[in-house]
Order: structure tokens, then C-alpha cells, then sequence
């Protein structure tokens, strides 16, 4: 049990830096875009500093949340704590400005102070630096707690009547998903905001081309943050069921939702963002593509027999010299087109094409996933006549391609077949059709003499049984054919045969024209039996 | 959760449309590709995960066989978390089940090693591996995965004997007997003088040439103790209230049979109709569940284990009866075997089979088990066809051929 805590606790500790890494983040990205906005307000003002002070102004917050928790470690009481570690912050925040523009300024501003010190303390820029970090000092604080909420792991783990405890992370997840979208959802309508060019908003300064990375690591430390709330919901649930976990669980689980999201967002950024060409347009590009391709496959195909009949053909011509002649006129070259105005660049086709696959494609995927879930709807549609025409349209050409594909396939292997027993040249007997007796072995006349008699035999109504020898076969024949002569010929057949099948030695051709006079006697024997 | 972020992709689109930026087509494609691509990533995952139990499939009673089971990705893509379950049956277990949750890197591994106490004899499944794997943020349902199981086979008690008497009249064996009825050529004893009437096919030629008269062979007597167990379990011939114990006793005393017979280099065979979830024949109608495999008389330890994987496995039920077991099998049996028959009872009917099976040339011993009442009517009937009877009701009164 000791083990199954230490895990618990490990992986909650590395959690909860985690979560608190990932908020001071986000907030520092939300910082980035407030201080756009604030560049864009006051053109010429720089505020660099302002994400690295809300930075450590969430680092701080959420810190401080931990320390006013534990209320009996507290020397004072936390209102006055607080205005305290406030008061704290608007010095340093201070001191930093004044660190960023030169401490030489800070003498003339005393004397300032005293004439009228809220006017000349609190400037336009330190008031907006106390406002944004006042700002995000309140978000890292209600983050800071939801993030809280995500832990007590070992509560769960050791309580048995978990009646009193409260824990409801689940509900803490979809409010820290509402906050997350929300703000980025904010980001997102400033940053677009500050790409246009609003007059009323900016005056006549035109728009610059500001960075929106800040918006996108905000999405994916925002992801991130919901995969460890996940996780902690998880946790909470091997905690309860009292499961051992690795200690590194929580650590990996950063890593690879980090490495994941990245990844993602990379993926994100090359895919496009617009499109230039419409649908047919980028359908027609398509298919002219497609066309090109088989026509170039047929090309490579029908070249080797177009230079074969092409040089079969020279050999007939006459190698007449062209005469000398009037030169043909130069053809006129049309006007080359002007960039822009012909084929658009391969990019715009290639993003285009990726446009419109994505969009069929998510189309395609939602109807089939709906007609998947309302079966009855697809049995209404599948009844309708023109889907019944095409579904028979399809099923005859389906069948029609499968039946094609079916005797190609057989003509194919037939002929590889009839090509590899040519190349080997093994066979003992050609098919039945196909033999010249001319062109056999004399070791191959006998035995096809031999397969003969079998045939024959089996029409006359004895049969070769699979399991009968070459000489149980003779008894069996034996009794069907009385002459004597059949019978000693029968023999000598058989005797043969075995001889040609299983020796090794040469058979002479006399032999095997013995072997046919022998087989001419069974024959006419054998027909004689099937009258 | 899941509806919440779809409304936030539905929001993002429409606020791309609206505001026509790239960037918010960016973050639609992330929050989309997170969903999508987060999703194929656990199925993929947790299909590339491989299990293997690694242990010794056999045990011997009150052993305790350590079982390390290696869960392994054999993908490029990290598991994130699996909830790995391992079922192990309720008569082994030390702990609880196996539990454990796991993350697993590319191609990583993980072991965990749990033990089991080999309490009663048996043959136990172990598993199957339940796997389960979610998703990175939670969007889709956990999908599970199922690994294989795999068995143990628990020996039954195996007490050791060293007195056990079984008659035997196959002559020409390997064990050295009393009666010079079954001498053996092969084992020279000594050697005498010749005297009239000695067969001339025990002359020693050699010893004669040597000695300068007539020597003749003396062999040693000798029986081959050619030995097949019947074991009765079919539940119906076993009084309700006692069943399970007195099944249990005969699987111990036939396993120690076997055994001692084996280590006095014997052939043992046996014949039961106890089922076998392995067997090869129709058994239980009920349970549909084949009959333990018939396994005649062999020498060697290799024999005696595939007779206590059986003993390990069998299980009692309704079955064939026993006195159609011995009725389909004695025959079979070569002359001068002998049948050791481990039952609860006998009756009439099974006294007709053994008169036939006495007559048929083989020695019987008779070994009931359990408290029976009848006991003496038994031993009197026994005793008028010469079949020795052993009554045990404990393991302990097994002690009568230990001494």
C-alpha cells in the first residue's frame, strides 16, 4: 500500500507542477496578445516585458493561493496578506520599468511624487503594466484552484467511507475547458482585430503583420492543460479502485501530449488555409492529371512495339535523300502567357486539391456515419428508385469487373502454365491433344501405350481402382479378356510399363514398338468386350 | 465534455468564416486533428499491445509458482495508459488479482511478477489479460483489448509408498519374486550338477568344458508387475454427502500407485471415467465434457506425468459406470495384469464383471474408499474370488504400506 501511495503521490506532485507550468504559460501568451493590442493602441510604445511580468506575476499568484490555504501557517491574517504581497508586486513591477527605461529617472519622479503622487506614480504605462498583471493575477488564481481541485489523490486512495469527501473533477474539467476556450476565443477576435485595418479602432496606421504564435502555443498548452485534467479525473478512479500505477505515468503523460499536440499544431500549420481555385475547377486539374498519367503508362507500354514496327519499317524504305527545297515557313509562336493569367502555380492546385479532399471527405465521413447510426434511414433511402437503378447498376458492373477479372486471372494462369511446362520440359505426357507419339522417347511410347490400355479399360467397364498396383490391375483385366493372347500380351504390357516407369536404363525403340503391337492386341480385345 | 468541444470547433469555424485569417483556420485544424488524430492513436496503441505469461504450466501441490506477465508495444506510437487486469482463479490466489496501470514508451515493455499457491490439485485458467486504453483528452470511449490465457495444471498429493503388495502372475519380468513358478532365463542364478530329469536346455556348456561335468542353470524367479489403475469417477456411484472428499482420496491414492509403481521400474497404465476438459471421448451429457483419455500400460517417468496430468485435471460427473468401463477395457489387457480398482462401493453387478475378469487370466486388488457400511459383506464376498480388499477413509490410513 505504502508502494501504491508514493506512486500516487509522485505522479499528483508532478501534475500539479505540471498544471501550474502550463497556466503561467498560457497566461503569458494571453499577456502577449493584450500587450498587441496595447502596441497597436499606442503605436511606438514597446511592451516586451509585460508576458515575461505576467509570467512570474502567475508563477507568484499560484504559489501564494498554496500558502494562504494552509491558514494556521499564516502569521497575519490573509486580507492583510495579501494587500501586502499586492503592495509587494506594484514595487517591483516598479522597479522593473524603471530598470527597463534607467534607474536616472527615478530622482526627477520622487520629487514628482511629491506634488501630486497618484498622477505621477501610477503613469499611463505602469497603470496598463498593473492592470494586465492584475488581470492575469485573478485568472492564475481561479486556475491555480481548479487545478487544486484536480488533486487528493491519496485521500481517495486511504479513505474507505468516502461520504464527506467532495471531489467533483469532472465539473472542475468543463470549467477549466470553458475558461480555456473562452480566453482563446477572446485572443483569437483581438488578433484578428489587430490584422485589419479599423479605422475607427487604429487610425490610419496600416495593419502589421503581427505574429499569431502566441494564439496557437496558447491552444496547445490549453490542450495540454485538459489532458491532465483528464488524467487527474483517471486518477482519481485508479485511486479509488486502489490500482497500483507507475510512478512515471504522470511525466509521460506530459511528454507525449506535449510532443502530440506540437506535432498536430506542425501538421496544422502546413495544411492550407485558403483556396484559390474552386470545386470544378480543382476537380478538372485533377483529372487532367489522372488522364496524363495513364496516357504516359500507355505510352511506356506501346513504345518497345511502336519502335519495333518503326524499324520494320525503315528496312523498307528506300533511303531516299530529301530533296533540296524551298525550306518550310517558321510556324508563329503564340504569345507566351503572362504569369497568373494561365495555369495557376502547382502549390495553389496542390492546396486546393487538399481543400476540397478535406471537405468531401469530412462530408462523405458524416453521412456515412449518420446513415450508420439511423439504419431506418438508410433502408427508406435504399428503397427510393433511383438509388435501387444505381444500386443495380453498380452490382452489375461489380459483377461484371469480377467475372472479367475472374477469366483473365484463369487465361493467365492456364498460359503461365502451358509456358512452364514448356520451359521445364518434364512433363512424362503432354495433355491429351497435344501428343505427337513421333516426338516421344521410347521409355514415353510405352508408357503412354500403357495409360491407354487404363483408358480404354476403364470404358470397357474395368476401371483402375487408386489403390490397385500396375499388376493387381492386370488380374482385374485378366478377368474380363479370355484369349490367351490378350492375356500374354496383358503381361507383357504390364512387365513394360513397370520396366519404362522404373528403370533407369535406356529403353530400346524396337521394345517399345513391341509394346504397341501388344497394345493393338488389348485394344481390339477390349473393344471386342464393350460390344 | 465531448459536446462542449465540438461547440468550440463549430464556434472556431464560424468565427474563421467571419473573420476570413488563416491562423483561425490553424487553430480549427488543430482542435479537429487533436480529436481525430488523438483518437486513432489509443486504437492503434493498445492494438499493438502484445502479453505473455511466463511461468511453469506444472506444479505440485502447496508449491508456489511466481508468474511474470510482459505486456509489450510492439508500435512506433507510445501507450499512454493502459489498465492492465490479469484473472487468476479464486483457488490460487495469494493477493488480489493482478491490477496495474502502465504507460509504455515505442516498443517498451513492462513486467510484473505475482505468485500463486498451488492449494488444491486442478487445471486452472489463468487470464484472460483485460486491457483497456483511452484517449489522450478524454473524447472518445475507452477501448479494451483481450490477451490470451493460459493454463496450470496443480498435481494431485502424491504420498509415497514403499510396501505395497500386488500380486502379479506375468512371468519373465524385472522384479524378483518368491516363486519359482516364474523363473526368468534371463537372470542366472547358479549353477549345480546335473541330475536326471533337468531339461537339456539348461545345461551350461561352458561351466560343464570348465569343470569336466554336467553343470545345469539355476534362474532366479522373476514377474513383471504389468499394472492399470481403474479409478471410479462417476458421481453417481459416490454417496451424496462424502463425494467430494472420497474423489478426492482415490485421485490421491491412484497418483501414489502410479508413482511407486513406476519407481520400481513397472509398467502402469490407467483407465477412468472422471472427465477431462482435455479428453478425447464423449462424457458428461450435461456439462459437455469428454471422458479422461484411456492410457495403457507403459514404463517410464515421462508415462507417469501424462497420468498425473490427468489424475490433475480429472473432475468427477455423470458418466459411464464403472463396471462398463472394466467390461469395455479388461479385455484388451494382456494376461496376468494386474487391475488395481479405486472405488466408493460394490455391488453385485460389479462382483459378476470381476468373477469375468478373474477368469480371464488377471489379478485384481479392490481399494474403496470412504466409510462404508457394508464394509465386512464386502471382504466376505472378496475373499470367495481371491481379490485382496483395502478400505481407506483417510489419507492417513495410507500409512498400512508405507510401513
Amino acid at each position: 500500500m505504502t508502494n501504491i501511495k508514493s506512486a500516487f503521490v509522485y505522479n499528483e506532485k508532478t501534475s500539479s507542477l505540471i498544471n501550474q507550468g502550463l497556466i503561467a504559460a498560457m497566461l503569458a501568451c494571453l499577456a502577449v496578445a493584450l500587450k498587441q493590442l496595447a502596441e497597436r493602441l499606442y503605436p511606438g510604445w514597446n511592451g516586451d516585458f509585460l508576458p515575461w511580468i505576467c509570467l512570474f506575476i502567475a508563477i507568484e499568484a499560484m504559489y501564494t493561493r498554496r500558502i494562504t490555504l494552509r491558514k494556521a501557517d499564516l502569521y497575519t491574517h490573509e486580507l492583510v496578506y495579501r494587500l501586502v504581497e499586492w503592495v509587494v508586486l506594484l514595487v517591483l513591477i516598479k522597479l522593473i520599468l524603471y530598470g527597463i527605461h534607467g534607474f536616472d529617472i527615478l530622482a526627477g519622479d520622487i520629487v514628482r511624487w511629491q506634488e501630486n503622487f497618484i498622477v505621477y506614480f501610477f503613469t499611463g504605462e505602469y497603470a496598463f503594466t498593473v492592470l494586465v498583471s492584475f488581470i492575469i493575477w485573478l485568472m492564475a488564481t481561479f486556475f491555480g484552484s481548479a487545478a487544486a481541485d484536480l488533486e487528493g489523490d491519496a485521500i481517495i486512495l486511504y479513505e474507505d467511507d468516502l461520504s464527506g469527501y467532495i471531489s467533483d473533477r469532472g465539473a472542475t474539467r468543463r470549467w477549466l475547458m470553458t475558461g480555456i476556450f473562452s480566453i482563446g476565443f477572446v485572443m483569437v477576435i483581438i488578433t484578428a482585430m489587430l490584422h485589419r485595418d479599423i479605422e475607427l479602432l487604429w487610425g490610419n496606421h496600416p495593419a502589421p503583420r503581427e505574429s499569431v504564435v502566441n494564439v496557437v502555443l496558447f491552444f496547445i498548452l490549453g490542450l495540454a492543460l485538459l489532458s491532465q485534467s483528464h488524467l487527474a479525473i483517471r486518477r482519481a478512479a485508479w485511486a479509488f479502485e486502489r490500482i497500483p500505477i507507475q510512478p512515471e505515468i504522470a511525466r509521460r503523460w506530459a511528454v507525449f501530449s506535449l510532443v502530440f499536440l506540437a506535432g498536430i499544431a506542425l501538421i496544422a500549420l502546413l495544411l492550407p488555409t485558403s483556396y484559390t481555385l474552386d470545386f470544378l475547377s480543382t476537380a478538372k486539374y485533377v483529372l487532367e492529371f489522372v488522364f496524363k498519367l495513364m496516357s504516359f503508362l500507355v505510352m511506356l507500354l506501346i513504345f518497345p512495339l511502336v519502335f519495333f514496327f518503326a524499324y520494320i519499317l525503315s528496312l523498307f524504305s528506300t533511303n531516299r535523300q530529301e530533296e533540296p527545297g524551298q525550306a518550310m515557313p517558321a510556324m508563329p509562336t503564340p504569345p507566351t502567357l503572362q504569369g497568373g493569367e494561365g495555369a495557376p502555380a502547382w502549390w495553389e492546385v496542390v492546396k486546393s486539391v487538399i481543400f476540397w479532399g478535406v471537405f468531401i471527405g469530412i462530408i462523405l465521413y458524416a453521412f456515412y456515419q449518420y446513415l450508420r447510426q439511423n439504419q431506418a434511414a438508410l433502408e427508406l433511402l435504399k428503397r427510393l428508385p433511383f438509388v435501387v437503378f444505381l444500386m443495380r447498376l453498380w452490382r452489375w458492373l461489380a459483377e461484371g469487373l469480377r467475372g472479367l477479372n475472374r477469366k483473365l486471372g484463369a487465361a493467365v494462369q492456364s498460359g503461365m502454365e502451358r509456358l512452364r511446362q514448356r520451359v521445364r520440359g518434364t512433363g512424362v505426357l503432354s495433355p491429351p491433344g497435344y501428343i505427337s507419339l513421333r516426338r516421344l522417347s521410347p521409355r514415353q511410347r510405352v508408357m503412354f501405350f500403357y495409360y491407354a490400355m487404363v483408358r480404354r479399360g476403364g470404358e470397357s467397364g474395368i476401371p483402375r481402382r487408386p489403390s490397385q498396383t500396375p499388376y493387381e490391375y492386370a488380374q482385374s483385366l485378366k478377368t474380363g479378356l479370355t484369349d490367351a493372347d490378350s492375356n500374354e500380351a496383358l503381361g507383357t504390357m504390364t512387365d513394360a510399363f513397370i520396366e519404362a516407369r522404373y528403370s533407369q536404363h535406356d529403353i530400346s525403340l524396337e521394345h517399345a514398338n513391341l509394346v504397341r503391337r501388344y497394345w493393338e492386341r488389348i485394344k481390339k480385345a477390349l473393344r471386342s468386350l464393350r460390344r | 465534455m465531448f459536446k462542449d468541444f465540438l461547440l468550440f470547433l463549430f464556434l472556431m469555424f464560424v468565427l474563421a468564416a467571419l473573420v476570413r485569417e488563416d491562423f483561425v483556420f490553424t487553430i480549427f485544424y488543430l482542435m479537429a486533428g487533436a480529436y481525430l488524430v488523438g483518437g486513432w492513436w489509443f486504437r492503434k496503441s493498445i492494438d499493438a499491445i502484445s502479453f505473455k505469461r511466463i511461468f511453469d504450466s506444472r506444479a505440485f501441490l502447496d508449491e508456489e509458482v511466481p508468474v511474470t506477465l510482459e505486456i509489450e508495444n510492439k508500435s512506433w506510437l507510445p501507450a499512454l495508459w493502459l489498465r492492465v487486469y490479469d484473472g487468476v482463479p479464486v483457488d490460487l490466489s495469494i493477493n488480489k488479482a493482478l491490477k496495474q496501470i502502465v504507460s509504455l514508451p515505442p516498443y517498451g515493455r513492462f513486467h510484473s511478477t505475482y505468485y500463486l499457491q498451488a492449494r488444491k490439485r486442478g487445471y486452472y485458467k489463468i487470464g484472460p489479460v483485460f486491457a483497456s486504453a483511452g484517449d489522450l483528452l478524454g473524447l472518445h470511449d475507452d477501448r479494451q483489448s483481450l490477451g490470451a490465457a493460459d493454463y496450470l495444471t496443480v498435481y494431485p498429493r502424491i504420498i509415497p509408498l514403499t510396501h505395497l503388495k500386488l500380486p502379479s502372475n506375468s512371468p519373465m519380468g524385472t522384479m524378483r519374486h518368491t516363486q519359482p513358478i516364474f523363473e526368468d532365463p534371463n537372470r542366472v542364478l547358479s549353477k549345480r550338477d546335473y541330475v536326471a530329469g533337468d531339461s537339456l536346455r539348461r545345461v551350461d556348456w561352458k561351466a560343464t568344458a570348465t569343470t569336466g561335468r554336467l553343470q545345469v542353470k539355476q534362474f532366479e524367479p522373476s514377474i513383471a508387475l504389468e499394472t492399470v489403475i481403474f479409478l471410479n469417477l462417476n458421481s453417481l456411484e459416490y454417496e451424496l454427502r462424502s463425494r467430494f472428499d472420497t474423489s478426492e482420496l482415490a485421485i490421491v491414492i491412484a497418483a501414489s500407485i502410479a508413482n511407486w509403481v513406476t519407481s520400481k521400474k513397472q509398467s502402469i497404465g490407467m483407465f477412468t471415467n472422471g472427465l477431462d476438459p482435455l479428453g478425447s471421448e464423449d462424457g458428461d451429457i450435461t456439462s459437455n465434457m469428454p471422458l479422461a483419455q484411456a492410457l495403457p500400460a507403459r514404463k517410464g517417468r515421462g508415462h507417469l506425468m501424462r497420468i498425473l496430468d490427468i489424475l490433475a485435471r480429472i473432475q468427477m460427473g455423470e458418466s459411464l459406470s464403472f463396471v462398463e468401463l472394466l467390461r469395455r477395457n479388461y479385455l484388451n489387457l494382456p494376461w496376468g495384469t494386474t487391475l488395481v480398482l479405486v472405488t466408493s462401493q460394490a455391488d453385485d453387478e460389479l462382483f459378476d464383471i470381476l468373477f469375468q475378469v478373474r477368469r480371464a487370466g488377471l489379478n485384481l486388488v479392490l481399494i474403496l474408499t470412504g466409510d462404508l457400511p457394508y464394509i465386512q459383506e464386502i471382504r466376505r464376498r472378496a475373499e470367495y474370488f481371491d481379490i485382496p480388499v483395502y478400505s481407506i477413509r483417510t489419507e492417513r490410513e495410507l500409512d498400512i504400506w508405507r510401513r
